[in-house]
């Protein structure tokens, strides 16, 4: 470049370099020859160092309006410290645990009951009757299996072909933790006539509540007391409940609507159970 | 590095206490800062009422980061930076916003008020801030940082994720864009 070729229009090329302090030694006596000389070159140069000057010298604004209440609706008081890690995420992971073992344990159980619900339909009375589950045999503490006429429609039961219950009787020892065959079930098993013997979804639900209570009650020191003290008297609620819908189903075998009302109270039951198995542990 | 304010204040008591919670000593750490933090907002993206609520912003992120602050620099240094990140993601979030409505500055010259982006800002007298307001938003967020703020091209690039090279070509483009609106 020579310097007495320098423009305007070069130097406009330079000016970056030259506000920045970064101007190549082989340009910077033509670049300051041709500023030297040039009105048009000498303000602009005048002008730039003006606006650096004010924009450096600036003074702070300040907000029309008091923007600190806006602020402090929006923080949060730092209970926990962020770098701790809270204890709620252990509460989180045992619940996530816990459904998650609930859940392959009732569908489990859930399997077994309906599959074996099935067999016991073509099965003898005895064997059936040997797998209801603990729950169905303190709901319905004394089942006694009797012949039926042969005269009489058996009401259909899901997952068991021809089977009726009939009337619960009192009895004075009900439950008992050893599974066994109630009275009289020989005799049934001994007939081809249809006999009284839970409905598979009866056994379904004995199942899951059985697992079920076993839950609440490992976690019954983890729950507030006043929580086990409000679900134990809706469970008496509900089993007074089943205990109704049996003696009527007992009057009257053949009723749908008493079979969905029994059902629907075990359903209710379970749902129950659920909730509380899921539950968050006490924070007191 | 940018320019420190000259004036001093240790608020290191107050900034431990807002570390712990304290929310009053947040707030004492606000008065000292927002006037600083709500300058920086409002200048680099053109409007005193944006400028405000991106000032909120700062301070809630900066009380929700509060605990990640080491005290490696000062407060005043580490709550700036954060008002600078939250203007320049606020500035990506309403450029998808105004994809359809605002031409990238790169390609225009037009001023961003004309086109809508920037609300009028401190009065009809044609001082510097006003001018800075209807610069492109990319060459006025350089030239607040470089000019006004007085952080290094370096600094600039890596906040804003451009070149040195591409924030020094902004910032002469905004300081002749600056002159033609004030000398016109």
């Amino acid at each position: 470049m020579n310097e007495n070729a320098m423009t305007c229009a070069d130097c406009d090329e330079l000016f970056a370099d030259y506000f920045e302090g970064t101007l190549a030694d082989d340009v910077r006596h033509p670049f300051d020859s041709h500023i030297s000389s040039c009105a048009r070159c000498q303000r602009l140069i005048r002008d730039v160092e003006g606006i650096r000057v004010e924009a450096r010298n600036l003074p702070d604004l300040e907000p029309a309006r008091n923007l600190w209440s806006g602020i402090e609706t929006r923080i949060q008081p730092r209970v926990v410290s962020i770098e701790s890690p809270p204890a709620r995420q252990h509460s989180m992971k045992w619940q996530l645990a816990a459904a998650a073992a609930l859940v392959v344990a009732t569908s489990g159980v859930t399997y077994l009951a309906t599959t074996r619900s099935l067999v016991m339909s073509s099965a003898s009375t005895k064997t059936a009757v040997a797998h209801v589950a603990p729950e169905i045999r303190k709901a319905i503490p004394e089942t006694q299996v009797a012949e039926e006429s042969s005269s009489k429609v058996a009401k259909p039961q899901l997952g068991a072909a021809a089977t009726k219950p009939i009337p619960a009787r009192v009895a004075p020892a009900a439950a008992t933790p050893i599974m066994r065959a109630p009275p009289h079930a020989s005799l049934a098993s001994s007939t081809t006539a249809s006999r009284s013997v839970p409905s598979a979804s009866e056994i379904a639900f004995a199942g899951e509540i059985s697992q079920l209570q076993s839950v609440l009650a490992d976690r019954r020191s983890q729950l507030d007391p006043e929580t086990v003290r409000v679900v134990e008297d809706n469970l008496k609620l509900i089993d007074t409940a089943v205990m109704r819908a049996k003696a009527a189903l007992g009057r009257d075998p053949a009723s749908g609507f008493l079979t969905r009302q029994l059902d629907g109270v075990l359903q209710k039951k379970v749902e129950l159970l659920r909730t509380v198995a899921l539950l968050p542990a006490s924070t007191e | 590095m940018m320019v420190e304010s000259p004036v001093v204040v240790d608020d290191s008591a107050d900034v431990r206490l807002a570390v712990a919670g304290d929310r009053r000593a947040f707030e004492r750490l606000y008065k000292a800062h927002v006037n600083r933090v709500f300058s920086v907002c409002t200048r680099m993206c053109g409007s005193r009422v944006r400028g405000e609520e991106l000032t909120q912003d700062v301070f809630v992120r900066a009380w929700e980061k509060l605990p990640q602050f080491r005290g490696e620099a000062a407060f005043s240094t580490w709550i700036h930076r954060v008002a600078v990140n939250i203007v320049l993601t606020d500035r990506k979030t309403e450029g998808r916003k105004r994809m359809r409505l605002v031409e990238d500055d790169a390609g225009s010259d037009e001023a961003p008020m004309q086109r809508g982006y920037v609300t009028p800002a401190y009065g009809d007298n044609m001082d510097l801030t006003n001018a800075m307001a209807k610069l492109p938003p990319g060459a006025r967020h350089i030239f607040v940082l470089h000019d006004v703020q007085g952080y290094k091209h370096e600094e600039i690039a890596e906040m804003c994720g451009i070149t040195a090279g591409g924030s020094k070509a902004q910032l002469h483009r905004a300081r002749l864009l600056l002159r033609e609106a004030l000398t016109r």
